[in-house]
């Protein structure tokens, strides 16, 4: 299993030409669905060396974890876990 | 055809250059031998080894990935534990993944600003961002980095959160169970902010000869798998070397005070292999498989088990062999395979050398037992003789630093000694950790005297197991030494196998090396040998080694040893009668004044044509 850990300095959003992914500054990014277009090369899905984007084939957008907490949440077994990185 | 194709990579200038040095390999074959000639050119005198300047060499062989059991790289750069030449060597698929896709060598200099990867795809070769495996572990960082590529061998060498947090010995693991171990390199690597490299090589190789090939590679695996030569490395594999070397008194137990281990069977490698051993695997090209990997089971985390969390338990495999078997086994006295099992998968979930680990936790337990050191250092842990789960812990807080005690550990050996004291067991030969042979006179001074401060460096342990009752001559063993690490520097430029060093004999070399291109005659071989071993004594000279004034705690004086208690000055006599037969080949060990002026003056001189070319 993958998740985003939200780096500080993410490959993802140097990758994107059109700026689509925005820095957040607890680190991770959000995306920006209106500047994400045009885009035939996904180089965000690429960039991620940990493999942690995918692409939702209907929208042709990428799925970009929003923080929610929600897998780490309903995991029972701890296989995520949520917690703060320095 | 030898290409001798070397990648130089800057990853402050986010540069990458081919360069082609064919008479550098034709000259010095590869491995060790390469590498010692590149390290002495890239690096100025006395650099700081974590400074960008200072260069990650790697070198394979270009008989890699052709002959069976030549599977080995040798890394070279500055390390940090000793302040001196850090030589580390493995193999795992990196070596031929690395001759697959066209490359010798890589040398990597300069400083990332962020964390980084190199992605090898034969002629492809980029420099990627990786933060999202920043505070990663090793195996993590191989499941991201997958079987990246479409075909061809893939290998990935990468660091964990002590080289990230550059632990003077944090090592570098290759492909899941091999490792570049010793002397920091990991440390190197995250001070580059070199998380991994990635290899995808799918090139093949040209042979100029490969009927000649296919004749010698037949007899060689016959000479390897057909007869006993090797098979003990298959069978127990090096841990049934723990059993045999307590009956001769020679396993270090409790930061070696002894030699003998009352609970030695217990974590022995037959006591291993009877309830715990998995698999055995090989390096690519090596159909031995001497890696045994120990299927272990660790409680899952607290809340992954809701129900009867105590009863299930999670598998890992754990890659064992005698070295961590003794440094944190009969060294911490750890009397279950389960608890030294368990140090060592930290270790490699840390990206630690198990060996100098072992030796810091010996002096930890030692300090703590005569209190020099107390729980306001260890942050209330009571590091105690046998405690496995209390060790375990102070690993990852050495690799994290968590307070200036345990930043101070993650120094090495002798730093610790030198702030709260406890000098005379803080068990370091010239800064590293020894390895576990307590076998003599030849096994410690051959420690010291080689260039690597290790038994690897001229095998000086078998010395003294084969020549027991014997009476001391130090000229001897000095000769023995000499003799043996001539020859062995010859099969670390090959990349053979240190284990299948009784099956590539002086003829057998000259074949295998003429079936490629290159001409060396059995007795210039040894010239070879020689030359090498040289130029590492020249670099060790030029960054401040001062062979006769290497410190030799007393505690290695203490223990019974097959040669009874052993004494400082027939020690002394052996290393002084290396230093004199070295210095009567031409290399200047002794009075360092003139040593640099030496050496400068000897570098401008030989700066011959041939030189410039190589």
């Amino acid at each position: 299993m993958v998740a985003c850990r939200f780096c500080k300095d993410p490959e993802c959003a140097v990758a994107c030409k059109q700026g689509a992914l925005q820095i957040l500054p607890e680190g991770g990014v959000t995306l920006v669905v209106s500047k994400c277009k045009d885009c035939k090369t996904f180089e965000c899905i690429t960039a991620c060396t940990l493999n942690a984007i995918t692409m939702d084939m209907k929208t042709k957008l990428p799925i970009i974890c929003d923080n929610c907490g929600d897998c780490a949440k309903y995991c029972p077994h701890n296989v995520f876990s949520f917690k703060d990185v320095k | 055809m030898i290409r001798g194709r070397i990648l130089y990579v800057d990853l402050s200038k986010k540069s990458i250059n081919v360069v082609d040095k064919p008479e550098l390999f034709k000259k010095y074959i590869g491995g060790a031998g390469v590498a010692s000639k590149l390290l002495l050119q890239e690096s100025s005198p006395q650099m700081d080894p974590f400074s960008p300047e200072a260069p990650i060499i790697i070198a394979a062989s270009p008989l890699t990935a052709i002959f069976p059991c030549v599977a080995k790289a040798v890394a070279m750069f500055k390390s940090p534990l000793t302040g001196n030449l850090g030589e580390s060597h493995a193999a795992g698929y990196f070596p031929a993944a690395l001759a697959l896709a066209g490359y010798n060598a890589i040398v990597i200099k300069g400083i990332s600003s962020t964390p980084v990867i190199l992605e090898i795809n034969d002629e492809k070769v980029k420099i990627r961002k990786a933060s999202s495996l920043w505070g990663l572990s090793s195996p993590k960082v191989e499941e991201a980095l997958g079987s990246f590529g479409q075909n061809g061998l893939h290998s990935v060498i990468s660091i964990g959160v002590a080289g990230e947090n550059q632990v003077y010995y944090s090592n570098v693991m290759v492909d899941r169970y091999h490792h570049f171990g010793r002397l920091g390199l990991g440390a190197i690597f995250g001070s580059k902010m070199l998380k991994a490299i990635s290899i995808n090589g799918s090139e093949g190789i040209d042979l100029i000869n490969p009927l000649i090939v296919k004749d010698l590679y037949e007899k060689l695996y016959h000479d390897i798998v057909g007869t006993d030569v090797m098979v003990k490395y298959h069978d127990y594999g090096t841990p049934a070397n723990l059993l045999m070397l307590n009956e001769l008194g020679a396993l270090p137990t409790e930061n070696f005070r002894e030699t003998r281990f009352e609970y030695a069977e217990k974590i022995s490698g037959e006591a291993i292999a009877e309830s715990r051993l998995e698999r055995k695997i090989s390096c690519a090209s090596c159909p031995i498989a001497c890696v045994h990997l120990a299927n272990i089971k660790d409680k899952f985390s607290p809340e992954h088990e809701r129900g009867l969390a105590e009863v299930f338990k999670e598998s890992k495999l754990v890659p064992y062999n005698y070295e961590p078997l003794y440094a944190l086994g009969s060294n911490l006295r750890i009397s279950d395979y389960d608890g030294l099992l368990l140090l060592i998968a930290t270790c490699e979930d840390l990206g630690l050398d198990a060996m100098t680990a072992g030796n810091v936790l010996g002096w930890v337990s030692e300090a703590f037992e005569k209190k020099i050191i107390t729980e306001n250092e260890t942050i209330n842990l009571k590091p105690i003789w046998g405690d496995a789960k209390t060790y375990a812990i102070i690993l990852r807080n050495i690799s994290e630093m968590k307070n200036p005690f345990y930043a101070t550990l993650a120094r090495g050996i002798d730093a610790p000694a030198d702030k709260y004291g406890g000098k005379d067991f803080a068990v370091s030969l010239a800064g590293n950790g020894p390895s576990g042979y307590m076998t003599g006179y030849a096994s410690i001074a051959g420690t010291i005297v080689g260039a690597r401060h290790s038994h690897l460096s001229n095998s000086g342990y078998s010395y003294d197991q084969n020549n027991v009752g014997k009476i001391f001559n130090s000229d001897e063993i000095a000769d023995y030494l000499i003799e043996h690490e001539d020859w062995l520097y010859v099969m670390y430029s090959l990349g053979v196998c240190y284990f299948s060093r009784k099956v590539y004999n002086k003829q057998t070399v000259h074949k295998i090396l003429a079936a490629i291109g290159i001409d060396y005659d059995p007795e210039s071989l040894v010239a070879l040998g020689k030359e090498i071993t040289h130029n590492l004594l020249r670099y060790k000279v030029q960054e401040g080694f001062k062979m006769d004034n290497v410190r030799i705690p007393k505690r290695f004086l203490e223990p019974d040893t097959p040669w009874g208690k052993l004494h400082e000055d027939k020690l002394k006599m052996i290393i002084t009668a290396y230093i004199k037969k070295r210095e009567k080949e031409g290399v200047k060990l002794k009075n360092e004044n003139n040593v640099l002026k030496d050496l400068l003056f000897s570098k401008k001189s030989s700066s011959t044509q041939e030189d410039a070319n190589i």
